[in-house]
């Protein structure tokens, strides 16, 4: 009996396997009819202790389409936190106005802490470095949508993989479906050796890499992520390296041609222009695959699913 | 010299300098208070291990002797606390603040442990949070708890599943260190059998090597 009423989301993990296909399912649902008003007796809040334009206004827009309200802040300059306001009595006070509370806060852990002291339903919308289960979730749903299934895919993912929370959530959860792994980074950009025996409990292959071209012709999906050059202790290792993880068009001439291209965006130069141009560019399309997922777990957590 | 004025040898050393230490070859072992009265012994279980006390007049070997401190009358004896560990165990549990009679030796040697610390405490039983704390730095030592110069329980030190409030979480970005919040952390495991904490909060893990005690 799967029931996602009244249930915070903090971390993937707290999903399993059949819970995340059902939110999947529901999204899919709002694909295709996307206008439906049915939160319009409830009041969301969206409190953004740290600015993140992208994903606020893909989670307004989801309570929007739902036909729901939103209260809140973009950011805590304009807030009472601004005054000194502990993140308890914040949500303590704004459980009061409201149904459900999205929150972004750059404290690893917040989202935890307050989903333990909310008596509405929390949605991590992103706690620092910690957990962003909405990336992670549309994620999936761009995989499942353009493979028509999570089940044993080849990912390859690509640049950043030591410090990237997305790619350690996406491994977490892929896990649970039977994926190989195709880790691409630069030798200091490794995947973290916790993250490997994720895969390793789960009984699962990884390889690793540190270009991308062995990997093209067999990889289902690639999930790009950006190489900052502050990672890197020495700023010529990263002169050297930069380049390797960067996608050109002609790169993708080995690829399958039900390959497609994933990035949790921003990008800045780690895909090139002329890749949007090609079928198997699909980042822009996964952004908009977000509204629907965040759409599916308002739904769901108001019982309204 | 007999065992009694043995005894008293280390302690009169002692008492004269308050704080002081009295050195062995790579031994430390000192007293933190003014000895007791008396001057009785348990004897320690495991015999192939280097004692701090030996009740046994057989074992009155002259290196043996060298060790001896006071025994308790009541208290608690922490034994086979790793002799790198044995400071960092004074420390959490505050005995450099605390106004009882505390003996303590380190760098000892033990057929199982190599080298171990020794730590013993008068008129001082300890709580299960204590012992957590203690099973964490310390997680072979054995507490001996004696009642009236008799051994009344002695028992290894294990770990909780769980940690809360006693220590800080290492992430500075932790939301338990920007807001008043009690940690909480999970006992696990690495991949080679290390203990560490996950922060039940942030989600990181450490090691013992980043655990830092309120
Ligand atoms: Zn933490």
């Amino acid at each position: 009996m799967i029931n996602l009423k009244n249930r915070s989301l903090v971390s993937i993990t707290d999903y399993n396997k059949e819970e995340i296909i059902r939110i999947l399912d529901i999204a899919e649902e709002f694909e295709l009819n996307q206008r439906q008003h049915i939160l319009n007796q409830h009041v969301i809040a969206s409190l953004f202790f740290e600015p993140s334009t992208r994903t606020r206004l893909s989670f307004e827009s989801a309570v929007q389409y739902l036909g729901g309200s939103v209260i809140g802040f973009a950011s805590a300059d304009t807030s009472s936190v601004r005054k000194g306001e502990s993140l308890k009595d914040t949500i303590l006070t704004v459980s009061n106005y409201s149904d459900l509370i999205v929150m972004r806060n750059p404290l690893d852990g917040s989202a935890r802490y307050a989903s333990e002291v909310s008596p509405v339903p929390i949605i991590n919308a992103g706690d620092g470095a910690n957990q962003h289960p909405t990336q992670c979730l549309l994620d999936l749903y761009s995989i499942r949508k353009t493979q028509g299934t999570l089940e044993n895919i080849h990912i390859a993912m690509v640049g950043d993989l030591k410090y990237g929370r997305t790619v350690h959530s996406l491994v977490q959860a892929l896990s649970l479906f039977g994926a190989t792994f195709h880790f691409i980074s630069p030798d200091s950009l490794k995947m973290p050796s916790s993250v490997k025996t994720w895969v390793k409990k789960a009984g699962l292959e990884y390889h690793q890499y540190t270009n991308m071209k062995d990997v093209m012709p067999m990889a289902d999906i690639f999930y790009m992520t950006r190489v900052q050059g502050e990672r890197f202790p020495d700023p010529l290792e990263y002169e050297k390296v930069k380049n390797l993880y960067i996608l050109e068009r002609s790169m993708l001439k080995d690829a399958k041609e039900s390959m497609k291209v994933l990035h949790p965006l921003p990008r800045v130069n780690e895909i090139t222009q002329d890749v949007d141009e090609d079928p198997r560019a699909y980042y822009f399309q996964q952004a908009k695959n977000g509204v629907y997922v965040r759409q599916a777990l308002l739904a769901a957590i108001l019982g309204l699913r | 010299m007999s065992r009694l004025s043995r005894h008293s040898y280390i302690a009169n050393r002692n008492i004269n300098r308050g704080f002081s230490k009295t050195y062995f070859p790579n031994q430390i072992l000192f007293k933190l208070q003014p000895g007791p009265k008396r001057h009785e012994s348990y004897t320690e279980e495991e015999p192939t291990d280097q004692p701090l006390n030996i009740a046994n007049p057989k074992s009155m070997d002259k290196k043996r002797t060298e060790l001896k401190v006071s025994a308790l009358r009541n208290g608690t004896v922490i034994d086979h606390i790793p002799a790198d560990q044995s400071f960092q165990v004074v420390k959490m549990l505050n005995l450099d603040e605390s106004s009882r009679q505390i003996y303590f030796g380190t760098n000892l040697d033990s057929a199982k442990y190599g080298k171990k610390g020794i730590i013993k405490i008068t008129d001082k039983f300890f709580e299960s949070e204590e012992i957590s704390k203690i099973a964490l730095v310390a997680p072979s030592a054995t507490l001996i708890e004696i009642k009236d110069y008799d051994v009344t329980s002695k028992r290894k030190v294990h770990l909780p599943d769980s940690v809360e409030k006693i220590v800080k979480c290492f992430n500075p970005k932790c939301v338990t260190n920007n807001q008043e919040i009690d940690t909480k952390f999970y006992v696990t495991e690495d991949h080679k059998g290390n203990m560490k904490l996950a922060c039940h909060f942030c989600e990181k893990t450490m090691g013992k090597e980043s655990i830092d005690f309120f």
